[in-house]
């Protein structure tokens, strides 16, 4: 006899298996390479989560992905595709160095709120007209949130070789900001309680972006504005007969979005290399199109995803460092293949596994899925 | 005897828990006219969904003339000779019917040969079948009920043997009624069965060779509507005696102070192509609406009555004229907005059809806000889960909407039950004026009968009731007075106690031949 899908089908099971598949696909990549893939494997596991320091690194990673997720995630929620995750980035990372460059002298107390609110500044003005565009103007949001990608990039490359360039140094980079504005690490604050952690660039923004998961699923699942984004994303002639000013709804989640890809200038700029960098963001952002999708744009899943990519991303660091012949690439192939298999052939496995277990097949949950 | 051209045995099928059919079984005769009815949330759906293999049963099995089959989608439904007209189906508007009709046909040795002899004999079952269309014209230029006939062409196209009709609206309004009875006969002379899902009962009392009954996803029985009553068909199908149609309860006579007045209301339509000359959706609308009073508006489909329903709501700009509606007053040029006629008091339950009402991917405790997110979130826009839940829930036991479960996703909930919601959800905010599109399309007669009463309660408490119906019985059950409209303009007003289903039903047809 066959029975309905029960709840973890879908929410557990199908992406462990998605996962759990693109890991074989990597395996077998490495073996041809002729890699022993049982060290490998333990390298990569111990990297990530063998040390106090590894899951420091692990953590620290995954905060910039929780950021460039929610931001990717949220503007989906009303069918906006905004791949400029990056730029807006960027320029968060700008205004968090121009407070901390320029810096009133202020306890961290207070710093800390105020880098909050000029990175999400500076991300939401940098997605705003995008967004405006978009609302007003029918502009297409990929197209636009792609070209001011290059704008952004191309701003720093500027002013990094001319205004804010350190005097007297040869590489494309600020001066390094007072020691009072570096925001305090995980590693400091633990020991303040008298615990000792292993040193790793694990700072504070972590637990930002931990609330900003928990805000996000407030916001979209417990706050009028949060209800009519979705209902935008989701049927736009349903919003007509609600009353949802669309175009209020598209300019206010750009913003947010904006603001939560500026949030990764908070972990980077001001918590890690207490500088402005040229390519800080190195393709956080465009990883963020991955997470959301791995997480199906919800916090929780959000939250999860990153963790899997930040232990991904630093196991895969000590795999290079350890093993001559991987590279860099070895790293963002296995990203791909996760990303393959959980996004793209996200349904592959499903009827498959429906038949294993003799579940009932509704033909309506696999359309909308 | 023959073998029955398409039998359902001991079908069992359970969505989530619910069960929506239990041991249903049900025999097509080769070349009958067979009805399916059942109250919302039945299983007549699910029935028919299995024959045409969008959904599998969970047991039971699929005979056709005779033959077991397993249908596993649609594709292998049409391979045996089964058919079924779609519902919100999508055409490409701006391609041919015949374009629209090949689509979806496998391409076989050149194209041009097959189009050739499709085009042939495409044209003699358009003849053989008198439908009035051509086959060159565009999808767009074809009415409502138009497109559904494009579908029976397809189906017959593809050699269908047994054609099911799941609440085929457009094709039941009166004015294509002689159309379909005609359709019918010549099908069935072709040996081609016809189901027929659908609550106008009346409708397939007359039509129909054999009635199936279902309910709460069994079969009750089989009906021969010769020998049995309309009356005893409905009981049988509620399970409980229904009145007939259902009677009317007057009006107090005392008419309220004037509610809404409408003065010269002209509607443009958009611009057509690249002649700049535009057609008027609504031309010279006059009409005083007191507070108490139910308005029918009627007329061939597209005739301005709906136009007017969005004008009122706020959906749909005016170009000219007034509308003042209470201490309001509304011109073309103040904007005026659907939340602005919420705020005043005007309630809109929008055509099911449109699928606007709810949005399918939301829980139906989230569903329930739509519209009213402003007035119903708290001060700072927030609401607790538990408080949603619990809303819901009691709209739900109020308007007996089956599975009760406000956090159901939407699109699970039959089609009746979820125009129940939106129903419960316009009522639940006691508006002053009332505006309902097709408000019992999909709704089964016990509902109907709860629906009709409360529409009363309302009009009886003051507020006004606009609403547009394509039953005519509807219409003179509910309506004070009706407006006639023909090609965007209000041509008549009838009052209810002056005229009768007959009188009525001549003149919307008549309109239709005048011009």
């Amino acid at each position: 006899m066959s029975k309905a899908i029960p709840w973890w089908f879908n929410s557990l099971l199908l992406p462990l298996a998605n996962v759990g598949l693109a890991f074989v696909a990597c395996a077998i990549v490495l073996w041809l390479m002729g890699i022993d893939v049982l060290f490998a494997t333990h390298v990569m596991i111990d990297g990530a989560l063998g040390s106090g320091e590894g899951v420091g690194y692990t953590l620290y990673y995954a905060t910039n992905f929780i950021f460039a997720g929610l931001a990717v995630a949220l503007a989906w929620q009303a069918g906006l595709f905004n791949i400029g995750a990056e730029g807006q980035a960027l320029i968060g990372g700008l205004g968090i160095s121009i407070v901390c460059l320029y810096w009133v002298p202020l306890p961290m107390i207070l710093l800390f709120p105020l880098t909050i609110l000029v990175s999400a500044l500076f991300g939401a003005l940098w997605a705003f007209i995008p967004g405006w565009l978009n609302a007003y103007r029918g502009s297409h949001i990929v197209i636009t949130t792609i070209m001011f990608n290059l704008i952004a990039s191309s701003l720093i490359v500027y002013l990094l070789v001319g205004p804010l360039k350190e005097s007297g140094q040869m590489a494309a980079v600020s001066t390094t900001f007072p020691q009072q504005t570096w925001l305090p690490s995980i590693e400091n604050m633990a020991s303040y309680f008298g615990v000792t952690l292993q040193s790793s660039p694990l700072n504070i923004s972590f637990i930002w972006a931990l609330l900003c998961c928990l805000g996000t699923y407030f916001y979209l699942w417990h706050t009028r504005v949060g209800f009519e984004t979705r209902v935008v994303g989701l049927n736009l002639q349903g919003a007509k007969f609600a009353g949802i000013a669309q175009r209020r709804i598209i300019i206010i989640t750009m913003l947010l979005s904006g603001a939560l890809a500026g949030f990764i200038g908070l972990n980077e700029v001001q918590g890690s290399s207490h500088q402005l960098q040229v390519e800080f963001v190195s393709g956080y952002g465009f990883t963020g199109i991955a997470i959301a999708l791995m997480g199906r744009n919800h916090p929780l899943g959000i939250l999860i995803a990153s963790l899997l990519f930040g232990a991904l991303y630093q196991g895969g660091a000590e795999l290079a460092f350890n093993i001559d012949s991987v590279g860099n690439d070895v790293i963002i192939l296995i990203q791909a293949l996760v990303v393959l298999f959980c996004g793209a052939l996200e349904l592959m496995l499903k009827p498959s596994l429906i038949n294993l277990f003799r579940f009932n097949s509704p033909k309506t949950e696999a359309g909308n899925a | 005897m023959l073998a029955p051209a398409l039998e359902l045995r001991h079908i069992d099928k359970s969505y989530h828990a619910v069960e929506a059919l239990n041991d249903a079984s049900i025999s097509i005769a080769p070349g009958s006219i067979h009805g399916v009815i059942g109250e919302n949330g039945a299983g007549k759906s699910s029935l028919m969904q299995i024959a045409y293999g969008l959904i599998q049963p969970d047991s039971g099995e699929i005979f056709v003339d005779g033959a077991k089959v397993e249908l596993l989608s649609p594709l292998q439904a049409i391979e045996h000779g089964i058919g079924m007209l779609h519902q919100k189906a999508s055409w490409l508007e701006q391609l041919s019917v015949f374009d629209n009709i090949m689509l979806a046909e496998p391409v076989t040795g050149f194209l041009f040969q097959q189009k050739e002899k499709a085009m042939a004999k495409l044209e003699l079952l358009r003849r053989e079948f008198g439908f009035e269309f051509s086959l060159s014209v565009k999808m767009s230029q074809l009415d409502y009920s138009q497109r559904q006939l494009v579908d029976v062409l397809r189906s017959l196209y593809r050699g269908v043997r047994v054609l099911i009709l799941d609440e085929p609206l457009a094709l039941l309004a009166p004015s294509q009624a002689d159309y379909l009875n005609n359709l019918l006969v010549l099908l069935k002379i072709q040996g081609i069965s016809v189901v027929v899902v659908s609550h106008k009962l009346a409708v397939l009392h007359q039509l129909c060779d054999v009635i199936t009954v279902i309910r709460t996803g069994r079969v009750i029985g089989c009906i021969d509507p010769h020998s049995v009553s309309l009356r005893e068909m409905s009981k049988q199908m509620v399970g409980r005696e229904i009145n007939l149609p259902h009677p009317r309860v007057e009006p107090s006579k005392n008419k309220g102070k004037v509610l809404l007045d409408i003065k010269g209301l002209r509607v443009h339509g958009a611009k057509t192509g690249r002649k700049s000359t535009t057609k008027l959706l609504l031309r010279d609308i006059n009409l005083s609406v007191h507070a108490g009073e139910m308005i029918a508006l009627v007329g061939l489909p597209e005739s301005g009555q709906d136009v007017l329903l969005d004008v009122l709501a706020g959906m749909v700009r005016f170009d000219g004229g007034a509308i003042d509606f209470l201490q309001y007053a509304i011109r073309p040029k103040s904007r005026y907005k659907i939340n602005k006629a919420r705020d005043y008091g005007i309630a809109y339950a929008p055509n099911p059809n449109f699928n606007i009402g709810l949005v399918d991917q939301l829980t139906m405790a989230e569903s329930v806000y739509l519209g009213y997110q402003k007035q119903d979130f708290g001060r700072w826009g927030l609401l607790s889960g538990r408080q949603r839940h619990q809303t819901c829930h009691q709209l739900m036991m109020e308007w007996n909407v089956v599975p009760a479960l406000p956090a159901m996703q939407t699109g699970l909930f039959s089609g009746g039950n979820q125009q129940k919601m939106v129903l419960a959800r316009e009522f639940s905010h006691q508006p002053s004026l009332l505006l309902l599109n097709q408000p019992t399309h999909g709704v089964d007669v016990g509902a109907i009968e709860t629906i009709y009463q409360r529409l009363f309660e309302l009009r009886e408490q003051g507020s006004s009731i606009l609403f547009c119906s394509t039953d005519l019985d509807e219409v003179m059950s509910l309506a004070d007075r009706i407006c006639l409209f023909s090609h965007g303009e209000l041509t008549e007003i009838f009052n209810a106690e002056d005229t009768d289903r007959t009188r009525l039903a001549l003149s919307v047809i008549k309109e239709a031949h005048d011009v």
